[in-house]
């Protein structure tokens, strides 16, 4: 009994990781996810100014 | 702007001070306090903390290996990806400022820490992008501006090309 409590609190947990640890795409969001990946946009200038004043900041 | 010496640093979580640490929201909070030490021992996740000039915990981030598995697609484009089961990518699972610190634009100063980071890891660990997990609307907001893009069916999801990261950092 106690073991199987635990082993059911242990593949619980098991499957908590996994699914945290893996994300499954939609048909729609796979078409932006890849497009994202195969043509990355260029960095705007929000993201571009938080990039330099980050290395400014920190020196790297 | 000032010309005295930035005084915020980043580190992994170490034996910083965890327990005053408060930044508003609980579930953020309670992580940080009760999970965030044991998640950096078992390497589940990697916790990053930004110290003020005091070494006090500022805010902190937290990174660990995400998998992302597609929808099946058109040859055409299938061919141009990888044929691995799930692609490796980067998840940034949590992302806090403490109170004390809010105000200053210091959750840009960590987003950025931690997208240079899983950028400067690509040397060693492939990572398509990194995915951010919103923990409520103004976080979405937050990422949004920041130029992530947003999952349809993940309302709390957002993603950034690594491709797009190096542009940011170059």
């Amino acid at each position: 009994m106690t073991d199987f409590v635990l082993h059911s609190a242990e593949t619980a947990a098991q499957r908590t990781i996994e699914e945290r640890a893996m994300l499954m795409l939609s048909v729609r969001e796979t078409e932006a996810f890849v497009d994202a990946i195969l043509y990355p946009a260029e960095a705007g200038p929000v993201l571009r100014k938080a990039g330099s004043h980050y290395k400014s900041t920190t020196g790297r | 702007m000032g010309s005295t010496a930035e005084p915020y640093s980043f580190e992994p979580l170490a034996d910083h001070d965890r327990i005053t640490f408060d930044c508003g929201l609980a579930e953020l909070n309670d992580y940080f306090h009760r999970q965030a030490g044991q998640d950096a021992k078992r390497k589940v996740a990697a916790p990053f903390v930004m110290l003020d000039s005091n070494r006090r915990v500022a805010g902190y981030y937290t990174l660990s290996a995400y998998g992302i598995r597609i929808a099946e697609l058109p040859l055409a484009v299938a061919k141009k990806l990888p044929r691995y089961p799930q692609i490796p990518a980067t998840l940034l699972g949590r992302l806090a400022v403490s109170r004390e610190h809010q105000g200053q634009k210091l959750g840009r100063l960590l987003l950025m820490d931690a997208l240079y980071r899983s950028w400067k890891n690509t040397e060693e660990v492939a990572s398509v992008g990194v995915v951010a997990e919103a923990i409520d609307e103004t976080a979405v907001q937050f990422y949004l501006h920041h130029e992530f893009i947003p999952l349809a069916e993940h309302p709390r999801k957002l993603f950034i090309a690594m491709g797009t990261i190096q542009k940011a950092f170059t």
